[in-house]
């Protein structure tokens, strides 16, 4: 099987080859007969990569013991789901499963052939990606290579990576990664056949929209991994490798904005060439952190010579699609006309501006560690103070900003149109600000966030009730009938919307978790009880079972609120069989209002046990957020009738 | 002369230092919010990449003592953090420090934003100042359509007869 694996993986890189000159010299000498064969090629390429990804399952499912990837990364004991979701615990497998995805996905849009005359770039451009992810798969970081011997056992899976977390965090976020290389594809055909309309907006926007939701969900489901796996109480540490996903996601989220205006009003065709380079480009960069082991990471794969092939690809890129930009900059020609300041386009122009900002303090604070040692011989840290410190500010100025666009008009905004859109916005927050304040909130930083929050909550309803109000005044149908079929028919601003919900509750999750949050640590006697807040955690006994392989040490630990019992719970720590270092593993009682979070950080002989308690307020809520978010995206993308109605001009005015 | 008692003396006071060595810290009760910033702003030095707040390997848990045990001392954060900056430098700090070259860390972004807020600004400007242009162009040219310009023309007309 492992010999089938890899020998698809070298026919493979072959016919990628093949599929690539064909394409291009099918489509330069018009020579229908090529063109179609190198397309026929980019499936079969789909096909190998599929089989060369199931014979690695396959492996990794029987415990094949004398291949050193499945030695590596699996063992006997390990629940099948793991064996699975060990495609993707390497280096090897995960740039299998990359490579899987990538060649599917250049099979649809081969397939698809949405605009002809872009297709064979669009395709040859996506399988040169393909040919350097199967060159290093088949002659740099084999997944299908031998031992010498068959080791009776495997090393086992690292524990941390034994969570339902890390089964689909990989995926999502490749699933995103590689999704921005479509309409970055789609962006360079444009430019190369000299056609720079905004039809490859329009046939990409799924695509763009689809990435971006992976990328989301791949974000959030690691932030969940590390709130539940790693057990300090935290979601995000501003990792490079947690950094290399987030900041492809801040330019996507750009570029989705910064292309409505193109689409609008026939402006901004270079930024968003380049803003849709830039995001590829920065996936790649991502890859080469996760790879090269060149910044300490908890996350990354180690060091390995694969970042240099990254960095080189990455290089000639950014080279290549840049030149490229640069030398049909003429065709590139846009709108040069504002009608004012004040409109729904410049508020998208500052909404780029914010957002690219934070992916460059991101960016910088990551690499900064290298530049800082370069300068000063010494390397220093930049970790989770720095970019909180930097990026928080710039997060409220996107809070306030989230507030902002949806109450300006399109064109120009009048003056009595913003004291109608603001007027009740401004006063429902100030209103907020005075109440918290009363109710005992002090942080002022917390409290301006806190007040940011609410009033772009307010605004993005108002749009709700505003149109709903309109069409139950016109159609007459009730309110409920009238706000569904008002979202129903203008789902791409109305799934936007719910984005932003989402996002707003994320944000309140951030910041009630980071300002309030309260923590504890104490060693108790059994019986002992430790109050925290309004909580009395008593402390009841300690107790070990053995799980496979594994010895699990446990408390058990009730939870009392006023005398009512909310509950009980069993912080453990993992003792592996395979792993020398035990892993703790926290337990959770939640509600919307806030997370009540135990670790059993020790114990002693006698019997008393150590226990760390975290009190994180708002933490559902990023979650609740996080899932809303991706619900407003698959309401936007949703097909049928109002899944493309969004604003457009019409004579003398603007519709919506 | 008697040493028993200062003997006596030396050995209630050894075994009360002993007492007071040997007593696990968590019977002092210290300040765990301070505790928590300190952890939060420093790193563990095993490379593991981690915060010390959220590291648990032994690294990180010789490091929390230490934390510990300086603040039932009662030194400050200050005093603590520049005792783990002498013993293993600058990066055991969680950020970099705001002095000397690592002040562009903090300031580069700024600086960037701004730099590029006053790009769109001045892009904008150029575009509402076009848009304006455009707008007076359009005017102008329609009322050039409407002016009836035959009065001046005759007046032209006579004004030239007399030079002719």
């Amino acid at each position: 099987m492992a010999d089938i694996g890899y020998i698809t993986l070298v026919i493979a890189f072959v016919l990628s080859l093949y599929a690539i000159i064909g394409q291009l010299l099918g489509k330069r000498l018009e020579n229908r007969r090529l063109l179609k064969s190198a397309r026929g090629a980019v499936l079969s390429v789909a096909i190998m990569a599929t089989l060369a990804s199931l014979a690695l399952l396959y492996l990794l499912v029987t415990s094949d013991f004398s291949i050193k990837y499945v030695f590596d990364y699996t063992s006997t004991d390990l629940p099948l789901g793991y064996k699975f979701s060990a495609l993707w615990a390497g280096n090897a497998g995960s740039l299998l499963l990359w490579l899987w995805v990538l060649t599917v996905y250049t099979a649809i849009v081969t397939y698809s052939n949405k605009i002809e005359e872009m297709t064979s770039y669009v395709s040859a451009i996506l399988t040169v990606n393909s040919a350097f992810f199967l060159l290093i798969l088949a002659f740099v970081t084999n997944p299908f290579e031998k031992l010498n011997y068959t080791p009776a056992e495997g090393a086992g899976m690292n524990p941390m990576l034994q969570n339902f977390g890390m089964v689909t965090h990989p995926v999502t976020t490749y699933l995103g990664y590689v999704g921005f290389a479509v309409p970055f594809a789609f962006a360079m055909a444009a430019l190369i056949v000299r056609n720079t309309d905004d039809r490859w907006i329009k046939i990409t926007r799924k695509w763009t929209i689809l990435a971006w939701m992976f990328l989301t969900l791949g974000n959030l489901y690691g932030a969940q991994w590390a709130y539940v796996e790693l057990g300090w109480g935290g979601y995000w540490a501003w990792d490079p490798v947690e950094n290399a996903s987030f900041i492809p996601w801040l330019t996507g989220s750009a570029f989705l904005h910064s292309v409505m205006v193109q689409e609008r009003k026939n402006l901004l065709k270079i930024w968003n060439v380049c803003l849709i380079t830039l995001t590829y480009l920065l996936t790649l960069f991502g890859t080469f952190l996760v790879r090269s082991g060149i910044l300490t990471s908890v996350h990354a794969f180690g060091n390995s010579s694969l970042g240099m092939f990254f960095l080189v690809f990455t290089g000639v890129v950014f080279v290549l699609s840049f030149w490229l930009i640069c030398d049909r900059i003429n065709v590139l020609k846009e709108g040069r006309e504002f009608e004012s300041f004040i409109s729904k386009e410049s508020s998208f122009l500052m909404n780029n501006l914010i957002l690219v900002g934070i992916a460059f303090a991101t960016f910088f604070g990551t690499i900064y560690p290298l530049i800082g040692e370069v300068f000063t011989g010494t390397r220093p840290t930049v970790s989770i103070p720095y970019f909180n410190s930097v990026n928080a500010p710039l997060g409220l100025l996107m809070v306030v900003l989230i507030g902002i666009c949806p109450l300006i008009a399109w064109r120009k905004s009048s003056l009595k149109n913003l004291r109608e859109n603001f007027l009740i916005p401004i006063i429902g927050a100030l209103l907020f600000a005075v109440a918290a304040y009363a109710l005992g909130i002090r942080k002022i930083y917390a409290l301006t966030a806190l007040t940011a929050v609410f009033f772009a909550s307010i605004s993005t309803l108002s749009e709700f009730v505003k149109g709903t109000r309109v069409r139950m005044k016109i159609t007459g149908e009730n309110p409920i009938t009238a706000l569904g079929k008002l979202m129903v028919r203008n789902r791409r601003r109305y799934g936007g919307y719910i984005i932003h919900m989402g996002l707003i509750m994320l944000i309140a999750g951030i910041i009630g978790s980071n300002a309030f949050s309260k923590v504890t640590q104490q060693t108790v006697s059994m019986g002992q009880s430790i109050q925290v807040e309004d909580y009395t955690v008593t402390y009841n006994n300690l107790a070990e079972r053995k799980e496979g392989g594994n010895d699990v040490v446990y408390a058990n630990v009730t939870i009392n609120n006023d005398g009512k019992l909310l509950g009980v719970l069993q912080p453990e720590k993992v003792f592996y069989s395979t792993h020398p270092e035990p892993s703790s593993e926290v337990a959770i009682l939640g509600s919307l209002r806030e997370d009540l979070y135990v670790i059993l950080a020790g114990w002693e002989k006698d019997g008393r046990a150590t226990l760390k308690i975290l009190i994180n307020p708002l933490m559902a809520w990023m979650w609740i957020g996080g899932y809303v978010m991706v619900a407003g995206t698959l309401f936007a993308l949703w097909p049928g009738r109002g899944a493309e109605v969004g604003p457009k001009y019409i004579r003398g005015g603007w519709e919506e | 002369m008697n040493r028993k008692p200062l003997i006596i003396l030396f050995a209630v006071a050894f075994s009360a230092l002993l007492l007071l060595t040997a007593s696990p810290v968590w019977a002092v009760p210290i300040d765990m919010k301070l505790q928590k910033e300190i952890e939060d702003s420093l790193v563990c030095q095993d490379d593991c990449g981690m915060i010390l707040s959220a590291c648990e390997n032994q690294t990180a848990q010789y490091m929390r003592k230490i934390v510990i045990d300086r603040l039932v001392k009662g030194e400050s954060k200050a005093q603590i953090m520049g005792y783990f900056e002498s013993i293993y430098g600058v990066k055991v700090l969680a950020a970099p420090p705001a002095k000397g070259f690592n002040i562009t860390a903090w300031v580069t972004p700024f600086i960037a934003i701004i730099a590029g807020g006053l790009m769109v600004y001045f892009v904008v400007d150029k575009w509402v100042m076009n848009a304006k242009l455009d707008k007076l162009d359009r005017e102008e040219s329609d009322s050039a359509k409407t002016v009836d310009f035959s009065e001046y023309e005759e007046k032209l007309d006579e004004e030239l007869k007399k030079y002719l």
